[in-house]
């Protein structure tokens, strides 16, 4: 907090003045970042800087009494309440001697227009304690603060979705305890009353309380079927597909025993997914297979293909798909016939297609009406290596060329396999940037840095002088890293977003149009720090739509060792809009 | 004794229906699907002209139409209802539900029972306080 002594008698009070105003002459706050204004205890402006002036819009004029705390601009607090100026802060920490630490309020000009401003107010106090001004530090947040707002509302709006699906959730529990309390009760209901007749009436009542059972053994199901869907890619390993396959029959073991299935297995490879999933997948096909057939099924699971993808096939003697509901097969609580003739809610194939989307499998079938359905399912054999196909589905492809086009709202990455294979990429970049007069932020490690500049050199790049004009500004990565770390994990999103917010307000002052190099996620990944990755990415993000940039990441391969390491760079990758080929 | 179930589901319109003929309770039991319906039952216009004078009503909270909340505003804003107790009966066990109902002016607010031995002993309940026990304001 700012306090301010100035060392002077009582008795020279009148000189006070004059030397306050001295200050004026020296400059002394000139070069300070913020607006700053003194007042005497009377409220006579003793002295302001350059930037109070054009915060103010105007040149006050030193102990004019007319010109007491400033009244040329109106101010109100945020939620609109006039402050005047004779009742405002500053008067209070003359009269009052009360301090103001960070309080914003709006300032209006005579205009009109409004900007907010973030003011810093202490009392000066000559060496006995007596008041005898005020300083007041202040900064135009406008921008600042109407980010936080709209941060904010994003919150709120979060925090909003997730109470709505905890809603959802009680609701459904809620709606489950219904219709399973009326059958129990019309199942007693029963007992007392009909224990030896049974006549039309008892039998509506039986009914009743089947079909609600019934009906909540449904909902579970396919809450606990939506459960089951959801989940992380981190779950994901090498699964032995007979397996998979041995737990979906044992599910439906009385569906088989019952129908007189017969089930022919041939022996199935390994896929890369999650078993648990992939157990769901048989179930719902094979308990499909069973249900829609008129005769004794018999349902056959074969290898299809075995390149590349693993493609698995099964096959019914079922009632067959007439081919028009072909794309509504997979839809949600899509039904094709009435709850008498094959009784269900619709949920087994729309789950089965979540699954294989989630493991970047597919879904499909063939069927002849009467005699049969295929249905297949096709799933990664093994994990997509990182430099392969698994990363465009989450970021848009995109070529290298991207690199060199003017600077626009995306968000681009790029993994690198060998630790110097993405330097031309970034060069690419940045000289792209500084030959369209954009500004630069080049948050990279002390080496890399280093490399960039003799690379920008070699292209004859004036780099000292891109520095020197902060056409380029560097910030050191592994620095950053280190003092977010020491500021605490628990404020990493909030500390670091607002590093980026003030860098980029900074150079966007200067340089409409910028782009970023950010190397800082890659750090964290070398140090095995994924989830800080996955939060500064998200962070980015949200700063690349807003603020219309170009940044470019980039990812060195190794870092991700582990399964765990590579679900994390699916998360990493959809937090970018663009992904170029490795390098 | 005249009682009006304001009551959607069929279900529990029968086991009311059922546990109060178990209960032996001595009451002539009215039964609507809506609160609507029981507005129309109780000012007797609509398909009610010749509804009885109703002393108790057992309100159902989640409705169709009008819901039971509504319902309640409706009889206990209405001069010519508002002496006539409610029972609200529901699933919720939200305080929130609970506290609103008795600032609408409910008389108890009771959770279903999810057995039917507990419905009977409900009724039993209220056979002994509010049709036996309680006074009402004379027709």
């Amino acid at each position: 907090m700012l306090s301010f002594a100035v060392k002077q008698k009582p008795a020279q009070h009148h000189n006070n003045d004059m030397n306050l105003s001295l200050l004026q002459q020296t400059n002394l706050f000139d070069s300070f970042p913020s607006a700053v204004y003194m007042c005497d205890s009377q409220g006579q402006i003793t002295y302001f800087n350059q930037r109070a002036v054009m915060l103010w819009r105007r040149t006050p004029r030193l102990l004019d009494p007319k010109e007491l705390f400033c009244p040329f601009s109106k101010a109100y607090t945020l939620d609109d309440q006039y402050m005047p100026r004779e009742q405002g802060l500053m008067a209070a920490a003359v009269r009052e001697g009360r301090v103001a630490k960070d309080i914003r309020v709006k300032q209006e000009h005579p205009d009109g227009s409004q900007i907010i401003v973030q003011v810093n107010i202490s009392p000066i106090k000559d060496e006995e304690g007596r008041i005898i001004g005020a300083i007041n530090i202040f900064q135009d947040v406008t921008e600042q603060h109407e980010l936080e707002k709209s941060l904010q509302l994003v919150n709120e709006e979060l925090k909003w979705n997730t109470e709505e699906l905890e809603q959802l959730a009680y609701c459904a529990s809620h709606d489950l305890r219904e219709p399973l309390r009326v059958a129990s009760m019309y199942i007693q209901l029963l007992e007392r009353k009909y224990q030896n007749v049974l006549d039309g009436e008892a039998i509506d009542y039986i009914n009743t309380a089947v079909k609600s059972c019934e009906r909540a053994k449904d909902l579970l199901n396919d809450l606990l079927a939506y459960n089951r869907v959801r989940g992380k890619y981190s779950s994901f390993a090498q699964v032995d597909l007979n397996k998979a396959l041995g737990k979906a029959l044992l599910d439906l073991k009385a569906e088989i025993i019952q129908k007189k299935a017969v089930i022919i297995c041939e022996d199935l490879p390994s896929a890369f997914g999650d078993e648990n999933k992939i157990s769901l997948v048989f179930q719902n096909l094979i308990g499909n297979a069973l249900k829609f057939c008129l005769r004794t099924p018999e349902i056959r699971v074969f290898v299809k293909d075995h390149e590349g993808d693993v493609t698995i096939g099964v096959q019914d003697n079922g009632i067959g798909i007439d081919p028009s509901y072909k794309s509504k097969v997979f839809e949600i609580f899509q039904r094709l016939h009435s709850d008498e003739d094959y009784s269900g809610s619709g949920i087994g194939l729309a789950v089965c297609k979540k699954i294989l989307e989630q493991h970047r499998g597919a879904v499909w079938f063939e069927s002849s009406p009467s005699k049969g359905t295929i249905f297949y399912f096709s799933l990664p054999a093994q994990p997509a290596a990182i430099k392969d196909t698994i990363l465009p589905v989450l970021a848009r492809a995109a070529s290298e060329e991207l690199l060199n086009t003017p600077s626009d709202s995306r968000h681009i990455m790029q993994v690198y396999n060998s630790p110097h294979s993405y330097r031309d990429s970034v060069v690419k970049f940045l000289a792209a940037g500084i030959e369209k007069d954009e500004g630069i932020i080049v948050l990279a490690t002390q080496p890399h840095w280093e490399e960039f500049q003799a690379s920008l050199a070699r292209k004859n790049f004036d780099v000292t002088m891109l520095v020197k004009t902060q056409k380029i500004r560097f910030i050191d990565a592994e620095g950053l890293r280190r003092d977010l770390l020491a500021q605490g994990k628990e404020q990493f999103v909030e500390n670091f977003t607002a590093i980026v917010l003030d860098l980029i307000l900074e150079t966007r002052r200067v340089f409409p149009k910028f782009r970023a190099f950010g190397e800082l996620v890659d750090v964290f990944c070398a140090h095995g720090e994924m989830d800080m990755a996955v939060e500064a990415e998200k962070v980015w993000d949200q700063f690349v739509k807003r603020y219309d940039f170009a940044l470019f990441c980039a990812y060195f391969a190794a870092n991700f060792k582990s399964n765990e390491d590579q679900s994390r760079i699916v998360d990493i990758c959809q937090n970018h809009s663009h992904l170029l080929p490795a390098s | 004794m005249n009682i009006l179930i304001v009551e959607d589901n069929k279900a529990d319109q029968v086991i009311m229906q059922e546990a109060f003929k178990e209960a032996k309770v001595n009451c002539q039991l009215s039964l609507v699907n809506d609160g609507v319906e029981a507005m129309e039952f109780l000012n007797r216009t609509g398909n009610f002209h010749a509804s009885p004078k109703i002393d108790l009503i057992l309100l159902d909270l989640n409705l169709p139409k009008r819901n039971g909340r509504e319902t309640l505003v409706d009889i206990k804003s209405n001069t010519k209802l508002k002496h006539i107790p409610v029972l609200v009966f529901s699933n919720s066990e939200s305080p929130q539900d609970i506290c609103q109902c008795y600032t609408l002016g409910v008389n108890a607010y009771i959770n279903k029972p999810s057995d039917f031995q507990a419905v009977v002993n409900l009724v039993h309940i209220i056979d002994t306080f509010w049709i036996k026990l309680v006074r009402y304001c004379p027709h």
